[in-house]
């Protein structure tokens, strides 16, 4: 898969699983892995990326005697979500077209 | 490999990023590796998982906005060289000369003192051997004199001299912070 391509959607796939609640790195990774590859180095740059792009917001918590970052999606993430799809029906428009050989 | 030296090797790997920056890396990466080890994974299943430090380091640099090529050893030899030269160097003259002119103003008030001792005591001896006069008389008045001046300075220059010291350890300090933060930029 084009590398671009996999970029977006991987943002997007962490925005999804953030939108069932708050997550934190190993889940996150946990909860993408079945659908999409990631892995630990992968993650980071994108969550740093949601997060300054003001997609997503941090907090850290105690858990187990040691701190743990949480990440929790903002409209704005969700409006990225809303986009997302938007742009797949766009081309799903252009498949079908590509797949019909040029013909509507 | 253990744990402790592949946060080394990433910590080393990340140097041209800033305190903060790096930190955030490295805590993440904690973070994962105690899930994972409270999920029941080994120390080397984990190191595994992550895959080389070198290539960690590489993607969390991607986002950083850190040039993804670090200048080679030769580029930072010459870059620490010129920042010797032109920042390190004058500082350690001004810092030196600072200090010798702490050092020499704490000294001149004993000197003074001792100064002043020594004329009185030449000019005691001068009267024991040829005998009063007038002049001798008025030289014991002037080593007293410069004694006394002497004591009188010595406050003031101990006061001066601490504040020239303290003044050599800022300049020190701002210096080295000066430094540190083009090094890291590179």
């Amino acid at each position: 898969m084009d590398t671009q391509l996999k970029k977006g959607l991987l943002d997007v796939c962490v925005l999804s699983v953030l939108r069932n609640g708050e997550s934190y790195g190993y889940k996150i990774i946990a909860d993408v892995a079945p659908y999409i590859e990631i892995s630990e180095s992968t993650l980071y740059p994108i969550l740093k990326r949601l997060e300054a792009s003001g997609a997503v917001s941090t907090h850290s918590r105690e858990y187990n005697g040691r701190l743990r970052k949480y990440y929790e999606i903002t409209e704005k993430g969700m409006q990225r979500i809303v986009e997302f799809i938007e742009d797949v029906r766009e081309f799903e428009k252009i498949y079908e077209f590509i797949v019909n050989g040029g013909k509507k | 490999m253990t744990k402790k030296q592949w946060d080394k090797r990433l910590n080393k790997k990340l140097s041209a990023l800033p305190d903060k920056e790096r930190r955030r890396v490295l805590d993440y990466y904690d973070e994962l590796y105690w899930d994972k080890r409270d999920a029941g994974f080994s120390e080397e299943a984990i190191l595994e998982e992550f895959g080389a430090p070198e290539e960690a380091a590489a993607r969390a640099l991607e986002e950083s906005g850190a040039p993804k090529t670090k200048k080679g050893a030769a580029g930072r030899f010459f870059i620490a060289f010129f920042l010797f030269l032109f920042v390190g160097l004058p500082v350690l003259i001004v810092l030196a000369a600072l200090g010798i002119t702490g050092a020499a103003v704490f000294v001149s008030g004993f000197a003074v003192i001792a100064a002043g001792i020594a004329d009185f005591f030449y000019f005691v001896a001068q009267m024991c051997i040829y005998g009063a006069s007038g002049a001798y008389v008025a030289h014991l008045g002037i080593g007293l004199a410069a004694a006394g001046a002497g004591c009188l300075l010595i406050p003031p220059f101990l006061f001066l001299t601490k504040k020239l010291f303290i003044l050599c350890g800022k300049l020190f300090a701002v210096t080295g912070r000066f430094i540190r933060g083009k090094r890291e930029a590179y």
